[in-house]
């Protein structure tokens, strides 16, 4: 432990007062250099067996804590991170459509605004910050840190290509209306391009290129931030000549029907089949995260989330894992209805493996504060509650969604080192 | 040689049978770059360029050749415009710090205007933020620019504060060439939070008229509007292109009766070179490209296509002639579906019909003439309650008045009128149209909220309720529920209004 912090200190005075892409290359040969020697994995060190605790961690949200375009920054990030004793991390690799790394596909110098007119700009420190340059690129300094460390590398990559705003739409999006999404009345929406269009499903594989050569453990593709896309953004050209195809003259139905969002869903499931392919043949583990799981099957999913079903996927091989990011409880037996569903989601897998959320979000009303004021009790004891119950349902492990600063009060992260102690030591 | 006049004629009509358009003009390559612009005498062209990582701009001829490059150093630079008498003004910066050490020493360095003259650089405006996209008035002595001056810089994605504003500088009020512009003048602010704004304001040959680039909303589209110089209040802009058409980076034809923009229709294979009459709203796709410019004799366009700048004849045969269907949903007439008088207690009327079924493209409006005698507590003056939602819509007064319904998924969506004191009588009127929410009081031009989601479809009524939290004396004098354009509120201004 001792040489390791030697190493950080190392790092931290020779990264001082460097300008960050001289920093990023500085940290990258200090990386290299320490690689050579044997690692020292701290108590979080992972085994195959291990149950896992994934930090799900954005970076922007430290851009006020810590120089994130910085190695340094980068680095000051991950540390803090992990004072949730997480275990493995999953790095989110853009915001919306804005990319966290220099893509080709995206045309990273267009991403800054005011370079593309279509895109508003951002006045606070978020929209001044250039994580799309080489000089901002943290995705070296994340792995190289998750390696020497013995912790999991994963990336945490979105289906949104904008997040409910027009400073983080896609680059690619705003450059290609001919594929923009339409809704049923047949206006065109700047937020997504249609997955119906083939060179939309080849230039999110392209993508996906890009993240395997990060070189990660695993992709985890969130279906919840969809920026607002769903089945009714969906009546693009080819939309409309696939239904025509189907059913012939019958007018294009509401989003709602079953059928259309078959239609649409099997085009989706391509692309993921084809996302899937990738991953194995990369040797990497694709993850599927999914809100409001409940008892119900895949098609009444898609209708209330204007989501994506999980069980086909899952069963069919796609999904590699699944992740639950939120779970609809019964809130008069918040514990008793969660591990009825969680036992309910591990009938159903296939042979994925499983992760349930220990979320201090409440977006869906799933956080562990939530929790613990149904139960009355305190929130270290409620992630205590919610630890167990994921490890006994046989899940691998939970996913902290998502780590911001200071976010995970040191009760929980104690609650969590203990549970680790437990479980990982037997 | 009249052989090859009569093939060529033969061709055109066998190019015209097929149903093909070849550009009137054909186009010539100039150069790799984007945003071109011609020189006021039209021989040359200012245009940026993307080169490794940053943005140089440069001028050519228009024939091509060698580059005079303007910036080409470390920092970025774009979105070229000439003055009358030959100098250039753009945006340009270069940013040397993170966000975080910017942020937290204060920095002022952001993206500012530059005024290229004589061979001589001199800095226009200063500040952390971005001005971009200048338009020089016919005269020299003003610019218009896009800018985050003022913007929030908190809570960016939740802000209420518009994205980007309209400004001018006055460069006649400069002291000495070199010399800064002095503090520029905010014109335009949106009201409908970041994910509206506005980009590449350009004003016309005479100088009396503005159009530019403005999203509304993040569920909308760009689209080109327009406003009399001088006239920047929010009710007297106006819609310059038909909705359905994604317009941006609008340019003004030398004769002030034409622009061309970069536009987008359903079905069109890209961004496309648009010209549009802004008078009738005809309008013509020209080519697929981006960034459109009219020569200063009207009779070439230059444009961008991937990177590389084309220019091309622009000719009688690109006039625009297609008017696009304008969908416009205030337009009818006000039509009184419901009414009640003289409730000074909470009553409940029970209502139904499909004539009170509002789908989410649907106008209708709330009116009602109350008095009330102070702001203290909650009225809630009038509401409707359907299936969809028990507060599907209602206008209550506090300290503030407020006209309220829900987006598609029953969250709650409202504007907000102040200046409302108690103490008389009042008449509120609440609109809600497939895109919007306005509060007019007593009459006056509308608050508007564009929300970020579509609103509610509303079908099944099942009462009014009127009156609610009425004090002692109070009373609604008429409640009124009905479709269309209620007749005591203003409209906005219209196309043309603007240009007859």
């Amino acid at each position: 432990m001792k040489s390791m912090i030697v190493r950080k200190s190392q790092l931290a005075q020779l990264s001082a007062n460097c300008k960050p892409k001289f920093c990023l290359a500085l940290t990258l040969a200090c990386c290299q250099c320490l690689g050579a020697q044997p690692e020292i994995p701290d108590s979080r060190h992972q085994t195959p067996n291990s149950f896992q605790v994934v930090a799900l961690v954005d970076s922007l949200d430290f851009a006020k804590e810590f120089d994130i375009e910085t190695a340094t920054g980068t680095v000051q990030t991950l540390e803090h991170v992990l004072l949730t004793h997480a275990n493995d991390i999953w790095w989110r690799d853009k915001g919306g459509g804005r990319m966290r790394y220099p893509s080709e596909c995206e045309v990273w110098q267009f991403s800054e605004a005011p370079f593309d007119k279509k895109r508003l700009p951002s006045e606070d420190i978020y929209g001044y910050l250039r994580l799309e340059s080489p000089r901002g690129d943290e995705f070296p300094v994340v792995r190289e840190e998750c390696r020497r460390r013995g912790i999991g590398f994963g990336i945490h990559t979105t289906i949104e290509e904008n997040h409910w705003y027009s400073p983080l739409s896609s680059n690619w999006t705003l450059a290609h209306p001919q594929y923009w999404c339409c809704t049923r009345g047949g206006d065109p929406w700047m937020g997504a391009c249609s997955i119906m269009h083939p060179e939309v499903v080849e230039h999110k594989l392209k993508m996906v290129d890009e993240r395997l050569a990060m070189k990660p453990q695993k992709i985890m593709l969130d279906f919840w931030r969809n920026g607002a896309w769903s089945y009714a953004r969906e009546y693009s050209a080819p939309a409309l000549a696939e239904w025509r195809r189907l059913y012939g003259g019958e007018p294009a139905p509401e989003p709602s029907d079953p059928r259309w969002q078959n239609m649409v869903g099997e085009r989706f499931d391509g692309y993921l089949r084809k996302f899937s392919a990738k991953c194995r043949a990369a040797g990497v583990e694709f993850v599927g995260g999914f809100v409001g799981i409940d008892d119900k099957d895949d098609a009444s999913l898609r209708t209330r989330y204007s989501g994506f079903g999980w069980r086909h996927l899952a069963k069919e091989g796609v999904l590699d894992a699944v992740y639950v990011m939120s779970v609809v409880y019964d809130p008069k037996d918040p514990f008793g209805s969660t591990e009825r569903i969680y036992r309910n989601v591990m009938a159903n897998r296939g042979k994925a493996e499983v992760y349930f959320p220990l979320a201090t979000y409440n977006f869906e009303k799933c956080g562990i504060g939530e929790y613990a004021k149904l139960a009355k009790i305190s929130e270290a004891e409620a992630a205590t509650r919610l630890l167990r119950l994921a490890k006994d349902a046989g899940a691998r492990g939970v996913v902290l969604e998502c780590v911001d600063y200071g976010n995970y009060r040191p009760a929980v992260c104690d609650a969590i080192a203990a549970f680790l102690k437990e479980v990982n030591s037997k | 040689m009249k052989a090859i006049k009569v093939a060529m004629c033969s061709l055109a009509v066998l190019s015209m049978a097929a149903g093909c358009r070849t550009a009137p003009g054909g186009e010539r390559r100039v150069v790799r770059g984007f945003n071109p612009v011609f020189s006021p005498d039209g021989g040359k062209i200012a245009f940026q360029r993307l080169e490794g990582d940053v943005f140089k701009l440069g001028v050519v001829g228009v024939g091509g050749g060698t580059v005079e490059w303007v910036e080409d150093g470390p920092g970025n630079a774009a979105y070229p415009e000439w003055t009358p008498s030959g100098g250039l003004v753009y945006m340009a910066g270069h940013d040397t710090e993170t966000a975080y050490e910017a942020w937290r020493g204060g920095s002022k360095n952001g993206y500012g205007l530059w005024l290229y003259e004589n061979g001589a650089k001199s800095r226009l405006t200063t500040g952390r933020c971005r001005d971009y996209t200048p338009s020089v008035s016919p005269d020299g002595g003003k610019i218009y620019f896009v800018t985050t001056r003022g913007v929030a810089s908190e809570s960016a994605v939740y802000s209420k504060a518009a994205s980007t504003r309209i400004a001018e500088i006055d460069l006649t009020a400069r002291e000495g060439a070199s010399a800064a512009a002095g503090e520029p003048r905010i014109l335009m602010d949106s009201p409908n939070g970041n994910n509206s704004g506005f980009v590449q304001p350009a004003v016309s040959p005479d100088g009396k008229t503005l159009v530019w680039g403005h999203l509304e909303n993040f569920f909308d589209m760009w689209r080109i509007y327009g406003t009399r110089v001088g006239r920047w209040d929010r009710q007297e802009w106006c819609p310059v292109t038909p909705r359905g058409l994604a317009a941006i980076s609008p340019r003004w034809h030398p004769n002030g009766r034409l622009i061309c923009f970069s536009g987008f229709r359903r079905d069109d294979p890209g961004w496309g070179v648009w010209v549009e009459e802004v008078a009738t709203g005809k309008v013509k796709r020209l080519e697929t490209g981006e960034n459109p410019c009219f020569s200063p004799d009207g009779k070439s366009i230059a444009y961008d296509r991937d990177g590389v700048v084309y220019v091309r004849e622009f000719t009688a045969a690109d006039m625009p002639d297609e008017i696009l269907p304008e969908l416009r949903d205030d337009d009818a007439p006000e039509k009184v579906l419901w009414s009640k008088e003289d409730v000074s207690k909470e009553t409940a009327l029970e209502a139904a019909g499909p004539q009170f079924a509002f789908g989410d493209d649907t106008t209708f409006f709330v009116r009602v003439k109350v008095k009330l005698d102070g702001t203290e507590g909650l009225r809630q003056l009038l509401i409707g309650e359907y299936d969809e939602h028990e507060y599907a819509f209602q206008v209550f007064a506090n300290y503030a008045v407020w006209f309220s319904t829900r987006d598609f998924g029953g969250r709650y969506l409202d504007v907000k009128k102040d200046g409302y004191k108690g103490q008389r009588e009042y008449t509120f009127t609440g609109i809600r149209t497939s895109k919007s929410l306005m509060l007019s009081v007593d009459g006056s031009v509308p608050a508007v909220n564009v929300p970020r989601t579509k609103v509610l479809s509303l079908k099944n009524l099942r009462r009014f309720v009127v009156g609610r939290g009425l004090k002692a004396g109070e009373k609604v004098i008429k409640a009124e529920v009905g479709t269309g354009w209620p007749c005591d509120v203003p409209k906005f201004r219209r196309r043309e209004d603007l240009f007859k």
